[in-house]
């Protein structure tokens, strides 16, 4: 799985490409955490654009980023799913906690709207 | 039920097997010219059932082993079984919880036997604790035009 992070001035946008199941979630969740770690960013945008398969582990995932984001006081939010992703992330209910935007730029969006209410 | 066609494959519980499982099952099941929507239904149950051998059932150990069988019908129907020998489950109904993980704090979702229900048209679930666990699944595919 190829894992793709970009930091902008508030937000860490995080781009997933492969197949995301129980065996690459494990380096999927130490590569995040690691830059999220280093980038001191509160905020942290998923791209699901390039995942071509996804299982309930990718729930894990965003759940996990969810709760780690949140003690820093932060927010996650996922972006462009395809259907298959999105039905399976819809199930959860995870999207009530980690709201779904169509597009990277809507969530940065979001973000920067979020930032500004803190200052 | 008479079966025109299966297939069984075995492996050992190593998660790199869970995308092989799932690619496996989906060249199998390409026989009887499913939709792309269905192949994906098809590949995500498979995929669930076998990392919940691999996670619950072997703990992750790498030394247990996994078996799966693809039957199909003339009739268009995909039966698919898991099965381990594992730790087995104590109350199916629980398991079955949308949400509910006998592994709670290792970011485990709890919606895998939801997805299977979900994505399938029917799912049987066998267990006997110390013994193993049986996971059987039926997919119906839309009839050809």
């Amino acid at each position: 799985m190829k894992i793709t992070s970009e930091i902008t001035k508030n937000s860490l946008i995080v781009r997933l490409e492969g197949e995301l199941d129980h065996h690459s979630a494990a380096e999927v969740r130490e590569k995040i955490d690691q830059t999220i770690g280093t980038s001191e960013r509160k905020n942290l945008i998923f791209s699901f654009q390039g995942v071509s398969f996804m299982d309930s582990a990718g729930i894990g995932v965003v759940m996990g980023r969810y709760n780690k984001m949140k003690e820093m006081g932060g927010i996650v939010i996922v972006s462009e799913c395809n259907d298959y992703a999105k039905r399976i992330l819809e199930m959860s209910g995870i999207f009530t906690i980690a709201p779904y935007c169509d597009t990277v730029e809507q969530a940065m969006k979001i973000c920067s709207e979020t930032w500004s209410h803190e200052e | 039920m008479k079966y025109k066609n299966e297939i069984k494959i075995q492996f050992p519980s190593h998660s790199e097997n869970e995308a092989f499982s799932r690619t496996a099952v989906a060249a199998f099941a390409a026989q009887l010219d499913p939709t792309v929507e269905e192949l994906t239904e098809i590949k995500t149950a498979i995929s669930e059932a076998v990392s919940n051998a691999i996670i619950h059932a072997y703990d992750e150990a790498q030394n247990g082993i996994v078996t799966v069988e693809v039957k199909s019908t003339e009739d268009r129907k995909i039966v698919m079984i898991v099965s381990d020998e594992g730790i087995g489950i104590g109350d199916i109904e629980k398991a079955k919880e949308p949400l509910y993980t006998s592994k709670a704090g290792e970011e485990r979702s709890g919606m895998g036997f939801t997805v299977m229900e979900s994505f399938t048209d029917r799912l049987e679930i066998t267990s006997k604790p110390g013994e193993g666990t049986k996971v059987t699944m039926i997919k119906q595919l839309d009839l050809l035009v």
